[in-house]
């Protein structure tokens, strides 16, 4: 079970305003659909489904299950601005590897929330015992890759023409990883 | 500029202070990622020892001052106070304008 009683968050950017920061809640699936929808659609390439229909939002709101995706949300009087989610896996191999995805509203970067955000995953990876933090990145992201970076993520390893955005063009994928204190503690070979 | 050997010892003593008055900031706060961040700041510390001089001994001081600093920005987040940027101490640089900015 991952420890949520230090939300809701509040938070100070750069520019002295303030978010707060809680877990996604049912009630948040339009604010959500709402955030998702002005992305650009470079951000929006990793997705499985249209996020930019309403139904599929509100259908994530309806089945929310913090351990397996713990979306936190960064939100701003009414408006979600920024989302990072921990995607962990209850059993099998990868369980002790979380996977870190963060989307920041265009006009909300360069503040430090990105950052803010992932501080945060990296609190929650650490309290739940993770042994890694994997983020995937489109190469063009440059933003976000030196951000992980300046938090101790590290590229792993660079995908060359790997991934389609929603119109068909390839880019490079570039892994990051963070080892968690978790690692050194069980070594069972 | 080339830091001389003094500069070093110097840099390495104020370091090493900044890092003593961090660990006292968190012994009080409930952050792990920090707590192994400063670990390794000290780590990077001890290996540019007293008796080091020279590039390398610099480079991990400057190892050192960076993991300080993201431990600096952990116990901001977790108080909820604004990030510290770069740009704060620019006035200490000798380079013509500050490495980074905040991208994101």
């Amino acid at each position: 079970m991952i420890p949520l009683d230090r939300y809701p968050k509040e938070i100070t950017l750069r520019d002295n305003t303030r978010a707060v920061l809680r877990p996604m809640l049912p009630e948040d699936a339009e604010g959500l659909w709402s955030f998702l929808r002005h992305l650009p659609e470079i951000d929006k390439s990793h997705f499985h489904e249209d996020v930019d229909r309403r139904e599929v939002v509100e259908g994530w709101a309806k089945s929310l299950d913090y351990d397996a995706a713990l979306p936190i949300l960064a939100i701003m009087g009414d408006r979600v601005v920024g989302s990072a989610t921990l995607y962990r896996n209850r059993t099998g191999w990868k369980q002790r590897v979380g996977i870190v995805r963060i989307l920041i509203a265009p006009d909300h970067r360069h503040l430090g929330l990105g950052t803010a955000m992932i501080r945060e995953i990296r609190h929650l990876g650490e309290k739940v015992a993770l042994n890694y933090l994997l983020a995937e990145v489109i190469e063009e992201q440059q933003a976000a890759v030196r951000a992980l970076e300046r938090m101790g993520f590290e590229k792993a390893m660079v995908h060359r023409n790997f991934v389609n955005d929603r119109k068909g063009h390839l880019h490079n994928l570039v892994v990051l990883l963070h080892p968690l204190s978790g690692l050194g503690k069980e070594m069972f070979y | 500029m080339d830091a001389t050997p003094i500069d070093l010892r110097r840099a390495r003593r104020q370091l090493e202070r900044l890092l003593l008055e961090i660990a006292v900031a968190l012994e009080s706060e409930d952050i792990p990622a920090a707590r192994t961040d400063l670990d390794k700041a000290f780590e990077a510390l001890n290996i540019a020892g007293p008796g080091e001089e020279g590039p390398e001994a610099l480079r991990y001081l400057d190892h050192a001052l960076s993991y300080a600093h993201r431990v600096i920005g952990d116990l901001l987040h977790e108080k909820g106070l604004p990030p510290h940027s770069p740009a704060d101490f620019a006035g200490w640089y000798d380079a013509g304008e500050v490495p980074f900015r905040e991208d994101w």
